[in-house]
């Protein structure tokens, strides 16, 4: 709810542009008069200039500031109304008019105690200060009746003409109806006051902190009616020293209903160090405590929704029912605070927060974007690991898978075939013996093939789980590796062997893989691996002087190697650029955590 | 002289098929066991055996039993010439083979399809010789000669034949016989051998071949 959204926006500053021509044109024609003749009389004007012009600026400022318009058209009124006296002598020769104007005097003092009501909020909203109003503008309105009815010409301000709606000329009346006036106003002025200090005194230190400035004018402001009017009614003098305290205190009002707006937007702001926390992530005591500094409430408490339990925990992570702390604590109230269909907290604050709608409201928002926030962290941290976990375990269950293939083909078909060969050499042997050459030279033959056979099974076992590498650790493995290339390969390794099994096996893959493909495609002259130990990180480097264009994403083995690097949380890059060669260069941590489940 | 020897294989199998070639082969086979462990009593009962055949890859843990045994039986005191057969060949069992000391060999359980290799290698380590499989042995050479850093790469061919015969564990007779060379010339080469690759020559095989391995084996 932004505070301008005004249908009519230059309404109100036509309406003050008035009251200021007004406040100073009446004093220019007091003046040209001959009015202030002396420095008292002058001194007085300027002031009463002075406080219209304070009440049309805070309008204006409150129109800004709040997201109600009646303070602001309050203090214009004010503003307009407030030298209703002095524009009577000048407006005393047209008969239909000066009565009106006769009728508006004092409205002013109305118009401030609602003014007063409706702090801080703009709104008035008890029962029993609209009664008080209401009496207020009875009273008023009587008061104006009376005075276009019963006047007659006769004025003490002005040399007035005959009231064009006099229906009687009774003075005695009127001069009752006004001290009436007077000592009913004087009440209500009294009563406003007493009302807003006890609200003050009951009311928690931070919302005592928002509206002290009030209750002070406030204070001022009836003392001075008090000695004023009193003065008045005993037929006292008033002190002629003492001519500027009411118009003082009167312009004070307004003015500190703006300055404590500006407080609460302040306090407002403070909210946006809630936002920081918030980005921060949820410390739930953090958060009490920041709370506690930015409401300026030292009692409040936060309560958390927790789905598991279905209930609220508060900051020490303990369950507990907000409503029970709410009935130990008097003077607090409740804040729930939810995000659409779910609950997310409920906070117990000091019940003169409540009337601070807007400043509740940024505190809500902030604290559901910082649990917002948190869950979508914490979901999101919880995808990962299990993301993680699942590719380790899917790593595990793939190399498992290999080293099952590998028994299974060393204890099966390896032993079956060496003692067919056996046996085949043995028949061999035996039909050589008999006499049979034929036979035994086919067999022979026969023998020779399943040799080549056996040998490429060994090939293929190597392949699947490398015998070396467990044996012999990962040096000696890619030493043997290197061996095997029909390229030349130059080997260092910097590296003694205590790196997890799945970190050497990863490695053992990536070099073996890079051997095959420099062997098969890369038409290299020579090939490098380097290997070593940098603190808890093994570095490797597998390259080559070929052709290049080695693309990793298609197809090839290395793809798959990369995922496997990367999801044991190591790096890897490739390079191979046409014509200078392919290098395929990273790193892994020695240690690989296991997963958990 | 007969040669005494036992057989440790899980695979009954291959037991049965090495059993056949070494009785073919003219040796004598007291027993054929399943197990490093049960193997292991046999030679504790039996004081004169010449020569036992073990699998490497065995129960329980089917990794290293083979050479496990093989220390066991060099740390109980035993000279007892010890074969040890693998599915695969790698560098570290080599190695680790040759460490035990005199009379022990490594060879390819595939080996044993040819029974003069198998007896011949028996009769090697029961006589205390050294014998390494020449496939580990090619892949080290291979290995060393890719490598631009390594000094097998100052070899000449010649001499890097007879090197690969050094570390498979034969003595500079029987490199003389494969080559065809004069005795006289193969001394020459090993002697050049062992000069450009810094091994100080020793008067045992094994001693010499584990050298050599070593040598191949680690310095990249």
């Amino acid at each position: 709810m932004p505070p301008s959204t005004v249908s009519r926006p230059w309404l109100g500053w036509a309406v003050v542009a008035l009251s200021i021509v007004s406040n100073i044109l009446v004093k220019v024609i007091n003046f040209s008069d001959g009015e202030y003749d002396t420095p008292e009389l002058s001194v007085r004007a300027i002031m009463n200039v002075a406080l219209g012009l304070v009440y049309a600026v805070c309008a204006l400022i409150a129109w800004q500031l709040l997201p109600t318009r009646l303070v602001g058209w309050l203090m214009a009124a004010v503003s307009v109304s407030w030298q209703a006296g002095s524009w009577l002598r000048t407006v005393g020769e047209v008969d239909w008019l000066w009565p009106i104007v006769a009728g508006l005097t004092n409205l002013w003092a109305i118009l401030v105690g609602i003014l007063v009501f409706c702090y801080p909020t703009g709104r008035v909203v008890r029962v029993f200060d609209r009664v008080i109003i209401g009496v207020a503008l009875t009273l008023f309105a009587v008061r104006f009746a009376l005075t276009i009815l019963v006047t007659g010409r006769e004025r003490d301000e002005c040399t007035c003409s005959v009231n064009a709606f006099a229906v009687a000329e009774a003075p005695d009346l009127l001069q009752a109806v006004e001290y009436l006036w007077q000592l009913v106003g004087l009440g209500l002025i009294v009563l406003v006051a007493v009302r807003v200090i006890v609200r003050w005194f009951a009311s928690s230190p931070p919302a005592r902190r928002v509206a002290f400035v009030m209750p002070i004018a406030l204070i001022l402001w009836t003392a001075a009616s008090l000695y004023e009017i009193g003065g008045r009614l005993v037929g006292a003098d008033v002190l002629p020293g003492l001519f500027f305290v009411t118009p003082l205190t009167i312009s004070s009002i307004p003015v500190a209903f703006v300055a404590g707006i500006f407080h609460v937007r302040g306090l407002r702001s403070r909210v946006s160090d809630l936002v920081i926390i918030a980005r921060d992530g949820v410390d739930r005591v953090v958060w009490q405590s920041s709370l506690r500094r930015t409401l300026d409430d030292p009692l409040l408490r936060v309560f958390w929704w927790d789905d598991e339990t279905g209930g609220y925990l508060n900051s020490e992570n303990e369950p507990e029912n907000p409503a029970a702390s709410a009935e130990g604590r008097p003077g607090g109230s409740l804040l729930s605070i939810d995000a659409g269909d779910r609950p997310l907290a409920v906070i117990n604050h000091d019940s003169g927060l409540t009337e601070n709608t807007r400043l509740l409201d940024a505190v809500a928002a902030a604290l559901r974007l910082s649990v917002d926030n948190d869950q979508l962290r914490s979901r999101l941290e919880h995808t990962l690991i299990d993301v993680r976990e699942s590719r380790l375990r899917i790593l595990e269950a793939g190399d498992s898978a290999r080293r099952r293939i590998e028994r299974d083909l060393h204890d099966g078909s390896q032993q079956q075939l060496v003692s067919v060969a056996i046996n085949l050499r043995m028949i061999g042997a035996e039909a050589t013996r008999s006499g049979d050459a034929r036979v035994g030279e086919q067999l022979q033959l026969v023998s020779a093939q399943l040799a080549e056979a056996l040998t490429d099974l060994r090939r293929l076992a190597r392949g699947i789980h490398p015998a070396a590498l467990t044996e012999g650790g990962l040096a000696m493995a890619v030493r043997e590796l290197a061996a095997r290339c029909p390229v030349p390969v130059d080997v260092a390794v910097d590296y003694h062997g205590e790196a997890s099994a799945l970190t050497e096996s990863t490695i053992y893959f990536v070099v073996a893989e890079c051997l095959t493909n420099t062997a098969k495609h890369a038409e290299a002259s020579r090939a490098s691996v380097h290997i070593r130990q940098l603190d808890d990180v093994l570095e490797f480097a597998v390259a080559d002087d070929g052709r290049g264009r080695v693309d990793p994403n298609a197809g090839s083995g290395i793809r798959g190697l990369i995922d496997r690097v990367e999801a044991l949380g190591g790096q890897i890059v490739v390079s191979s650029a046409p014509g200078e060669g392919t290098s395929v260069v990273g790193s892994m941590p020695m240690a690989v955590a296991q997963p958990s489940r | 002289m007969t040669i005494r020897t036992a057989i440790a294989d899980d695979a009954m199998l291959l037991r049965q098929g090495i059993e056949a070639v070494l009785v073919a082969g003219g040796c004598e086979v007291v027993a054929a066991v399943g197990s490093a462990d049960e193997l292991l009593a046999v030679l504790a009962s039996d004081a004169h055996l010449d020569a036992v055949v073990l699998d490497i890859r065995m129960p329980p843990g089917y990794s290293d039993e083979g050479i496990v045994a093989l220390e066991k039986i060099r740390a109980s005191g035993s000279q007892v010439g010890v074969l040890l057969l693998s599915m695969y060949t790698t560098s570290a069992y080599a190695i680790r083979v040759m460490s035990a000391g005199a009379g022990t060999g490594y060879l390819l359980k595939e080996r044993v399809a040819d029974p003069d290799v198998l007896v011949q290698a028996v009769k090697t380590v029961a006589a205390g010789g050294s014998v390494v499989d020449s496939e580990v042995v090619g892949l080290l050479v291979a290995g060393q000669a890719n490598s631009r850093s390594s000094s097998v790469g100052g070899l000449t061919e010649r001499e890097r034949e007879v090197l690969t015969l050094m570390a498979e564990g034969k003595s500079n007779l029987g490199i003389a016989q494969t080559l065809f060379l004069s005795l006289k010339t193969v001394e020459t080469h090993i002697g050049n051998i062992l000069g450009k690759l810094g091994i100080d020559t020793s008067p045992e095989d094994h001693r010499r071949v584990l050298a050599v391995l070593r040598m191949l084996g680690e310095h990249g």
